[in-house]
């Protein structure tokens, strides 16, 4: 047993008052002139001796008093309790959850996440010797070690909240993997948070991994929660209102044409409310509505705009409500506008017109012609809804002139070409140009294998050998299921998603016609393994039958897309130029070829993304990006890479909104101009855990649950020196003056005798 | 007054003092509650009543046998003062005086019965005065001359406790000189042996005497609020002491008060014996305007005998 306080043993020396005041007044008897001497009697001398008696207790309990007292102010300890073999300096790793539900207001206009913050600057005065670094549960693995707390305390104001969805236990086992496992003295991680049921899923495998991980590193590392506001009652978690975009694909909006931004406005209060949302567009304010929420409601709102010039937009959607999160009243969406594409469609035959939509009556049942009206529907005044712009060329004429000013070039059965038309063509996708190759009666195969796969890997695929009504009508409708689960993972695969299709939504709609498709020949697409192994960049697979043989393919060649589609458009072939499904399917394929920016530009906080630099670049250029935060004055953010990589895939953690990306000292960089970040709706929610559910956790994580600071620092110093015993001590006080004054209570009454 | 140059000047000034709250204290309680309950001859007719063999024949009313043809004797209210002897205990034990009250035993004893003189001589009564220990120290027939007070005062004031008390002796001294079919105020705190007081309170009251005790006790008497060991020495008795924890003795000895207290109640109870407790720090005026409160009502009154 130890003592804190030492020097106040000392008083125990008090014990020896009592004591000489009683053999004093032992010692000298008082003389009385007395009267009364018959009402006198000697008692006998069983009581006496048991008067006797009562006093040496009394006399005991009061030496005992003060004793006790000053051993109850030394503050003794039982060090049976200490860590064992502890020694050494005190190593803490504070993980500060600044996930955005710490930005909850109480009523005096704090956030939970300043309280964090001053609950982690109070353990730290306290322990001044402390070894100290600093995690956020929203940064990645980069642990900021500190070595004094002024920088200590930098770091700490440093941090702000996001809303990405990073767990808090990965910060949590990220801050466990820093702990050096050899260091002496007591090693602790020292969680800061809100609890948010959000953040603390009871995810059993992951406590258990975490757990797992704990008793690796050490027995001597400890793991601590600890509430960030443990005392504050006045954080009204339930009064929130939040608007988020729903993730949708990115599909490709032209000018003219109509967009919906869809936000979808909840109210987690426990009563109805009405907000006021305002849609802004490029910093202009266009609309605004009042919406009534029920309690615990979420309303999905449509909000239509055009936009009149092909670039990069911004809709910004914006809540006015007094509530305890802000942070979430606002959600964006970046839309990128183009204006109609222009396509060449070159083919075998000769098309009679160049326009067919100037003679339609003219028109004959070419492939070409099949292909241009699907491209451009419109006539007339309604011509300017058009995504494309077509031309048609036939191919022995096709030159580097003819493919100037062009988006894409679809080459429809054609023959063996030319080696200037092939030379103009591959210039013209490695310069970004788009390239669609349908096969057809008239296609030379062996002339693109050896020219296009064997020797420069321009198509994905090789042509493989014509297929002949192997798969009947009947087939497909037996394979219905198949081709159109076939059909729906392509067009939703990332390869299609990225081109914006304005027909998303349709095609997915139109998948069983797909299935009905009556489809007489194709051509086989055969993998190439010398293709993949010299270009790297992988063949994805656009369509494909219910037994497995791709269909479409694409991959990047160069700057540009590649598409390679073994469909015909001939009648001889399939009947699929006549069904519905055949528009869009037709201007989704031309839009896979076309260049676009492949990169997300709407993410969520914490997603990552990918930044590509051109191979022609100088990769050891680090990658300096500056994200500024439109309508937040001059908030800048700098992403600083050392690249050494043609492709970096970083983890995007931004305060939500609109942010103007600038990339400096001519990175290169591959980035969207324009990035909306939006916040995880889940942080919304605001569901707190209880100190009941807190406990639990810390059950499963093996790890302690601290109400306070103070409770953290009595805990330390349990771990440090042992057990303190001073309320024990407080206690047995007590019962002593208690027994004393029962004691000479009842010896003033006599009752002794 | 003639005793009067014998005081010492702290006498005579103790003397003043006395006189002064004794007027005080007569003056302060309720006068004329007393009347002399003794009949006699006198001017003043009360009532007749039938002749009976052995009245004076002087006291036949001639008139009204002319009248009514019998014979009524006339009887009238005795006008003589009432002969009150006060007896005033100094032994040792009187000489108490404990941390709470600021005089002792006997000086709140002869304070009370200045009083009781004065008052009684104030109704033109006869005082007398008897100080005693073991024996009969010194005896003063009663008088109802208002100097007569001066006189008792003055023997009170010389007075001096020691020794200790045996009434019954004293009883006994007195018998032959005090007048039958009297008042005899007992001051005493009555520490003496219970059996032979008993006797002495009898013979008085075989004497037709009514006898009212002033019982007077300290507050330390009644408490004990001893805590230290402290050594017991008596006043009565030099020899005897004892060196005792008050804390052990305590309950035996309230127990034992209780016990002298119910047994005096008893026997004063049976002998129509009217008994007045006094602490030594109460105010003389309530003593007496207590006592003349339970003479002027019967119902409380615990006398027998009273004389015509």
């Amino acid at each position: 047993m130890n003592f804190l306080n030492t020097i106040l043993l000392g008083g125990a020396s008090a014990a020896l008052i009592p004591l000489v005041i009683h053999l004093l007044s032992r010692a000298r008897p008082k003389t009385v002139q007395w009267g009364a001497m018959h009402l006198l009697a000697l008692q006998p001398a069983l009581s006496s001796r048991r008067v006797q008696w009562d006093s040496w207790l009394l006399l005991l309990l009061r030496i005992l008093i003060p004793i006790v007292f000053a051993i109850a102010l030394a503050r003794p300890v039982l060090t049976r309790f200490r860590v064992p073999g502890y020694s050494g300096q005190d190593s803490i790793q504070f993980v500060i959850d600044n996930s955005l539900s710490m930005l909850c207001t109480n009523d005096s206009d704090t956030t939970v996440l300043e309280q964090a913050k001053k609950t982690a600057s109070n353990i730290v005065t306290a322990q001044p010797s402390a070894t100290l670094a600093l995690h956020t549960t929203q940064t990645a693995d980069n642990a900021s070690s500190v070595a004094n707390q002024q920088s200590f305390a930098e770091s700490l104001n440093g941090i702000q909240a996001f809303g990405s969805q990073r767990s808090v236990l990965a910060a949590v086992e990220s801050a466990i993997r820093t702990q050096d496992p050899s260091e002496a003295g007591m090693r602790q991680v020292v969680v800061i948070s809100d609890f948010q049921a959000a953040d603390w899923s009871p995810l059993a495998a992951a406590y258990d991994s975490l757990r797992s991980l704990l008793q690796e590193r050490s027995s001597s590392l400890q793991l601590l929660l600890l509430r960030a506001d443990p005392q504050d009652n006045t954080v009204n978690t339930r009064r929130n209102v939040s608007i988020h975009m729903p993730p949708r694909p990115q599909s490709a909006v032209f000018i003219h044409d109509i967009y919906h931004a869809q936000p979808i406005v909840r109210n987690h209060s426990t009563s109805a409310t009405t907000v006021y949302v305002t849609f802004s567009v490029d910093g202009d304010a266009v609309e605004s509505r009042t919406v009534d929420l029920a309690a615990g409601s979420a309303q999905q709102l449509d909000f239509a705009c055009t936009f009149a010039d092909p670039a990069w937009h911004h809709i910004v959607c914006s809540l006015m409500h007094n509530d305890a999160l802000s942070a979430d009243n606002q959600a964006s969406e970046i839309v990128q506008v183009f204006e109609p594409l222009r396509v060449l469609i070159s083919s075998a035959g000769t098309i009679t017109q160049t326009n067919p939509a100037q003679n339609p009556e003219a028109q004959s049942l070419a492939e070409a012609q099949y292909l241009q009206l699907a491209l451009a529907p419109y006539v007339g005044r309604d011509a300017f809804r058009n995504h494309f712009r077509v031309n048609a060329i036939v191919a022995k004429h096709l030159d580097i002139r003819s493919l100037q000013q062009q988006d894409a070039l679809v080459l429809v059965a054609a023959p063996a070409l030319s080696s200037a038309a092939a030379s103009a063509i591959e210039a013209f996708v490695t310069d970004g140009g788009g390239l669609v190759v349908f096969s057809g009666p008239d296609l030379d195969a062996t002339w693109y294998n050896d020219n296009w796969v064997n020797n420069n890997n321009l198509l994905p695929l090789r042509f493989g050998n014509v297929r002949r009504q192997d798969i009947d009508t009947s087939q497909l409708s037996e394979s219905n299921r198949d081709l159109a689960t076939a059909a729906a993972p392509t067009i939703l695969m990332p390869s299609v998603s990225e081109l914006r299709s304005p027909f998303q939504q349709e095609i997915a709609s139109l998948e069983r016609d797909l299935g009905a498709v009556h489809l007489k020949r194709w051509t086989d697409l055969v993998s190439s393994l010398a293709s993949e192994s010299s270009t790297g960049s992988p063949v994805r697979e656009l369509l494909r039958l219910s037994s497995g043989e791709t269909l479409a393919a694409m991959h990047r060649a160069g700057k540009g897309n590649v598409v390679q589609c073994g469909l015909g458009l001939s009648e001889e072939w399939s009947d699929w130029p006549l069904t519905p499904v055949f528009l869009p399917l037709v201007q989704s394929i031309v839009l896979s070829a076309v260049r676009w920016h492949s990169d997300a530009y709407n993410v969520i906080c914490g997603e990552t993304i990918r930044i590509s630099r051109p191979v022609s670049v100088d990769q050891s250029l680090p990658l300096n990006l500056v994200f500024n935060q439109i309508g937040a004055g001059d908030k800048a953010h700098t992403l600083l890479l050392d690249s050494g990589q043609s492709s970096s895939i970083v983890p995007l953690t931004l305060p939500g909104g609109v942010y103007k990306v600038t990339q400096l000292d001519s990175s290169h960089a591959s980035i969207p101009p324009l990035l909306a970040v939006s916040n995880d709706p889940a942080e919304s929610e605001l569901s707190r855990l209880n100190d009941s559910q807190v406990e639990s956790v810390a059950e499963q994580l093996n790890a302690t649950f601290v109400r306070s600071v103070d409770e953290l620092l009595t805990w330390q110093l349990l771990q440090r020196e042992g057990k303190e015993i001073w309320p024990a001590c407080v206690v047995a006080l007590l019962g002593l003056l208690f027994a004393e004054m029962l004691l000479a209570g009842r010896i003033d009454r006599g009752d002794s005798g | 007054m003639s005793s009067l140059p014998l005081l010492s000047p702290a006498d005579r000034e103790s003397l003043l003092r006395l006189q002064i709250l004794a007027r005080k204290v007569v003056e302060s309680v309720h006068t004329g509650m007393h009347r002399s309950p003794h009949k006699g001859t006198s001017a003043e007719f009360r009532e007749h009543r039938p002749y009976v063999r052995g009245d004076e024949i002087r006291s036949l009313d001639w008139n009204l046998y002319g009248k009514t043809d019998r014979l009524y004797v006339r009887q009238y209210e005795d006008e003589t003062n009432l002969r009150a002897i006060i007896l005033v205990d100094q032994s040792g034990s009187m000489k108490y005086s404990g941390t709470r009250s600021q005089i002792t035993k006997h000086q709140y004893a002869v304070r009370l019965a200045a009083c009781l003189a004065t008052l009684l001589i104030s109704q033109q009564d006869s005082v007398g005065l008897a100080l005693y220990d073991a024996q009969l120290r010194e005896f003063m027939a009663a008088r109802s001359h208002p100097s007569h007070l001066s006189t008792l005062c003055a023997a009170l004031v010389k007075s001096q406790p020691a020794g200790n008390s045996q009434l019954h002796n004293v009883v006994h001294q007195l018998t032959p000189r005090m007048p039958k079919r009297g008042l005899v105020f007992l001051v005493s705190d009555l520490f003496e042996d219970s059996p032979q007081l008993l006797s002495s309170l009898q013979h008085l009251r075989r004497r037709q005497c009514e006898v009212v005790v002033f019982q007077v006790w300290d507050p330390d008497e009644l408490d004990f609020p001893f805590r230290r060991l402290t050594q017991f020495q008596s006043l009565e008795s030099a020899n005897e002491a004892h060196v005792l924890d008050p804390i052990a003795v305590r309950r035996a000895y309230l127990e034992r008060l209780a016990e002298f207290r119910s047994r005096l109640a008893e026997t004063f109870a049976a002998e129509g014996i009217d008994c007045l407790e006094c602490i030594s720090d109460q105010p003389q005026a309530e003593i007496l305007a207590n006592y003349l409160v339970r003479r002027g009502n019967p119902g409380k009154r615990r006398m027998r005998g009273t004389a015509r």
